[in-house]
């Protein structure tokens, strides 16, 4: 049983620990306090409703991590009622053990409605113990309901976990921004997609980042005047705020935003090389002799964008020279965007460019099923770009 | 096709993946009524928030055009009220409000018409617009014919064959009888192509509408019991608590048959009649949803008080509040007959639902804000179980909430745990907002941009505008002359008039309580 008091503690955020063995029996106790009433003629008199549409699984690697993880799915749930199964492996903590918790998460979508309550069950493992974690997660998912894996540390291609959970999850949630040594990962990544195509899908917060600059950028060629310029572009500038890390100081998002641009277009790798200004590689579009620059450069940014991206610009020379730009503005949330015609003045305009919350990104990937293709074609070109730099 | 974009034809890679599969074209969103209410309460929010969304291209501009004086800077300034403050601080809404311009002329002067001309020229100069043009009716019905005949008149019109395209948008009502809108629709048609005509339903705007379709047709289960070999009946309510608010004199000229059923409930009853369409492209659904509305019975005026019921609103008690009468209300003829609550019963003759009784109604003042549709199906032939005061035999019922409380219910028997057999009714309910969290669009965004891009399905065509007032007409004509019968009343806060039972339960059924 659990103690008398759980149901109020776990109603206001608290947690409280249990045996492994008899988490469900717990939860189900849990909620059968918590829907004292549900027979009730009054549906107002029924305080709590329990929603799941999926589960989530999240991987982190300290005590910490699962604390920020867990007051994020308080927000999460809101839009996303889910069973959220957080699983840490510290290798910080003594000995072989494996702990479990139980906790949910309640709001009310409006004020006179019940509460809706989603639970969290989390698993805290260390030494040997570890290995058992994947195992140990499987009982607890939900059937019928689609299986997220959300890896929210390093070494997600090496894990020995994620190797033993991909026959049951549908997504693997990534992001690729933490990349450290994008040189390394991006290829990795994408063999990874490769090794399992026909089972697991993987999403990835940096690319929903990048949705609204790819977006921005495909708007000015919906207009059926200015998309005859996308077959001349000759020259692409990628401005991104650096930042420091083994890997370099171009952010993982600028190799993405160049591997999509290119693989859209189907534009072909020729070479790369470092100059003063900062990463070029030069590509041709298919049938034409005409050389293609894409240039990832370094650009001032006030600190809130750190490893964020400032510009993205297209240009071409041929006839009338030609410019499509989006570039933030001096408020980070908003961009400016400009086309400009030869001589004539630059038509410009503001629109939002909002940097989303963890949260927020998290969302959208619960909202995706199935392959990317988009994505898996500009993760590909992406890691043929930093290969090339090797 | 004039109505078609040419951006439709043209694939852009860079859209490829993204989930807006198109945004709008560049063009001028020009406003008749722009000093008007649902301009700045409506309309300029609902196209602020698709820039927001960037679901407007940079080439875009909104002319608001009416009767009073102003430049385009107080235009500007009128159009902050419904926007909060803190989207009016940002550069986006600065960027946004500099692609406001206002021209004032009365509409039945034709030298306005050139004056529009000249400036819709001028903002295709600077701002790359295209020549593509959305015309928004938002001004009273009695100006509609006349601004159609004049933009037609001064070559505002893109033929058919051309590289731009122009739309219209025209607001509800749309007729006041079937003679006056079928009046409007020539006039409409003399000018534009059907097409390029969009006839705004806000209804059908709103995402529980649309959850409708995807409730019947994504969903193997419910299709097979959706005839008349299960379902027993169908009943729609629209319930409103509010009055006539400010708008007594508007819906003392129409009342509940016109305001609601006509167009919002019969949309409705056709979405959940239709058969399945062969496809998701607007005229395909249009089609089916036509189909529906020409199959109902036609009832003939002598007929019309068994098929109906309509009643006005005396004063009550609602919200803990007392409530005037209808008659009391502002700007409201002391005498009015016109009906403020409006049920019917209609039938659908034809293979799925021969025999089945569509029981819809309406009305201000009720005991609550209820939309929803209930399908109740028929109960088991036979009751197995020994039958008690406790075990009713009752049916199963579907409910589709449309509002407050958007969501889906499925009514069915269990077993109370104890020694003997002893059944309760039980609800299943799943609700909307439980299990997505997210913000709905509101409807006008979504129809706006809908129209924008050239996607009418959730617009209203020609014939259902005229099959829908073909249908009511009986009743309004028998209501009409039946004038010196006293309308029957209902007390404000109740469930609606004793008389709307007699529809129903002379044939063994009930009303759900509201
Ligand atoms: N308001 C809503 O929430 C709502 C909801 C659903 C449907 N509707 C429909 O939307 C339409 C507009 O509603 P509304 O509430 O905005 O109406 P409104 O506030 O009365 O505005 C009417 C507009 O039309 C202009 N106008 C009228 N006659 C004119 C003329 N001869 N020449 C030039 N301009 C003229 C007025 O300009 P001046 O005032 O400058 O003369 C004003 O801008 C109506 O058909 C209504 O049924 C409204």
């Amino acid at each position: 049983m659990p103690p008398d008091n759980s149901l109020e503690k776990v109603m206001t955020g608290g947690s409280f620990r249990v045996d492994i063995a008899s988490i469900e029996d717990q939860l189900r106790e849990l909620w059968k306090d918590a829907a004292t009433g549900a027979t009730a003629e009054d549906e107002s008199v029924k305080p709590v409703t329990r929603t799941t549409v999926l589960n989530l699984v999240v991987f982190v690697d300290s005590e910490a991590a699962a604390q920020e993880v867990s007051a994020l799915l308080g927000d999460l749930v809101e839009q996303d009622p889910c069973r959220a199964i957080v699983i840490t492996a510290d290798p910080k903590q003594q000995g072989d053990k494996m702990e479990a918790w139980i906790s949910a998460h309640c709001h009310r979508p409006l004020p006179t409605s019940k509460a809706v309550c989603c639970e969290q069950i989390s698993l805290r493992a260390s030494g040997n113990a570890i290995r058992e974690l994947a195992a140990s997660t499987v009982p607890f998912l939900l059937s019928d309901l689609p299986v997220f894996l959300w890896w929210r540390g390093p070494g997600v291609f090496e894990s020995e976990i994620v190797g033993k959970l991909h026959g049951v999850c549908d997504r693997l949630i990534i992001d690729s921004k933490q990349f450290a040594e994008p040189a390394l990962e991006f290829p990795k990544l994408q063999s990874f997609i490769q090794a399992t195509q026909d089972r697991l899908a993987v999403s990835d917060m940096a690319w929903h980042r990048l949705r609204q600059w790819r977006e921005l950028m495909a708007q000015f060629f919906d207009s059926p005047v200015l998309f005859a310029h996308l077959s001349h572009i000759e020259n692409v500038v990628v401005e991104f705020n650096p930042r420091a890390t083994p890997g370099g100081t171009v952010p993982p998002q600028a190799f993405l935003l160049a591997g999509w641009l290119a693989s859209r277009l189907g534009w072909q790798l020729q070479d790369s090389r470092s100059t003063g200004e900062g990463t070029q590689f030069r590509l041709k579009r298919k049938h034409s002799r005409t050389n293609i620059s894409i240039l990832l450069r370094p650009a001032k940014a006030p600190a809130e964008l750190a490893g964020h991206l400032v510009s993205f610009e297209l240009s071409s020379e041929k006839g009338w020279s030609t410019t499509f730009r989006i570039a933030r503005g001096e408020s980070p949330h908003c961009a400016q965007t400009e086309i400009s015609f030869g001589q004539s003045p630059p038509f410009r305009r503001t629109v939002p460019l909002p940097i989303h919350t963890e949260v927020e990104l998290l969302a959208r990937q619960l909202d995706i099923f199935g392959h990317d293709s988009i994505y898996e074609e500009a993760i590909a070109m992406a890691a043929r770009l930093v290969d090339s730099m090797k | 096709m004039t109505s078609v974009s040419q951006s439709e034809m043209l694939v852009n890679p860079l859209r490829e993946g993204l989930e807006v599969v198109r945004s709008a074209d560049p063009c001028v969103v020009v406003i008749f009524g722009a000093s008007g209410d649902l301009t700045k309460r409506k309309l300029i929010p609902a196209l602020f928030s698709l820039v927001e969304q960037h679901l407007i291209p940079s080439a875009f501009a909104v002319l608001g055009v009416a009767r009073r004086p102003m430049s385009h800077e107080e235009f500007r300034a009128t159009q902050r009220e419904f926007i909060d403050a803190e989207r009016l601080e940002t550069e986006v809404w600065k960027s946004f409000e500099s692609s406001l311009f206002y021209i004032p002329f009365d509409f039945s002067d034709a030298s306005g018409y050139q004056k529009l001309t000249e400036e819709l020229q001028k903002i295709d100069q600077e701002r790359g617009t295209l020549n593509n043009r959305l015309y928004y009716l938002s001004t009273p019905p009695t100006a509609y014919s006349e601004i159609i005949k004049q933009l037609g008149a001064a070559h505002l019109v893109a033929a058919p064959g051309e590289k731009y395209w122009t739309r219209i948008i025209i607001e509800k009502p749309f007729g006041h009888d079937l003679e006056s809108a079928h009046a409007l629709n020539a006039g409409v048609n003399a000018v534009f192509n059907e097409n390029q005509v969009y006839r705004i339903d806000h209804y059908l705007g709103k995402e529980t509408v649309q959850n409708i379709l995807v409730f019947r047709f994504a969903n193997g289960i419910f299709e097979p019991l959706w005839n008349r070999r299960y379902v027993d009946h169908v009943q729609i309510t629209v319930a409103e608590t509010l009055g006539v608010e400010h708008r007594g004199s508007y819906y003392d000229g129409a009342g509940a048959a016109r305001d609601m059923v006509q167009n919002h409930i019969l949309q409705v009853l056709s979405l959940v009649a239709m058969e399945p369409p062969i496809s998701l492209e607007a005229d395909t659904i249009r089609d089916e949803k036509s189909k529906v509305l020409r199959a109902i019975r036609r009832i003939p005026p002598q007929d019309a008080f068994k098929y109906s019921v309509r009643a006005q609103y005396g004063r009550g008690f609602i919200t803990g509040e007392t409530a005037a009468a209808y008659r009391e209300e502002e700007d409201v003829n002391p005498q009015s007959k016109t009906e403020t609550y409006a049920a019917f019963k209609f039938y659908i003759d034809n293979w799925r639902w021969a025999g089945v009784p569509f029981y819809v109604r309406s009305g201000k003042r009720l005991a609550k804000r209820v939309s929803e549709v209930a399908i109740q199906f028929k109960t088991v032939p036979h009751l197995l179980f020994e039958q008690t005061a406790a075990d009713q035999l009752e049916p199963n019922v579907l409910v589709l909430k449309i509002q407050p409380d958007e969501g889906i219910t499925l009514r069915f028997g269990a077993k109370l745990p104890g020694q003997s057999i002893h059944i309760r009714w039980v609800n299943m309910d799943f609700r909307y907002g439980a299990s997505f969290g997210v913000k709905t669009p509101e409807a006008y965004e979504r129809l706006i941009h809908d129209c924008l891009i050239g996607d009418a399905t959730l617009f209203s065509r020609r014939d259902t505008v005229e099959q829908a007032w073909n249908l009511l007409m009986p009743f309004l004509i028998a209501w009409q002359q039946s004038k010196e019968r006293e309308l029957p009343q209902y007390e404000a806060g109740s469930q609606g008039p004793s008389e709307a039972e007699a529809l129903l339960s002379a044939e063994g059924r009930k009303w759900r309580r509201i």
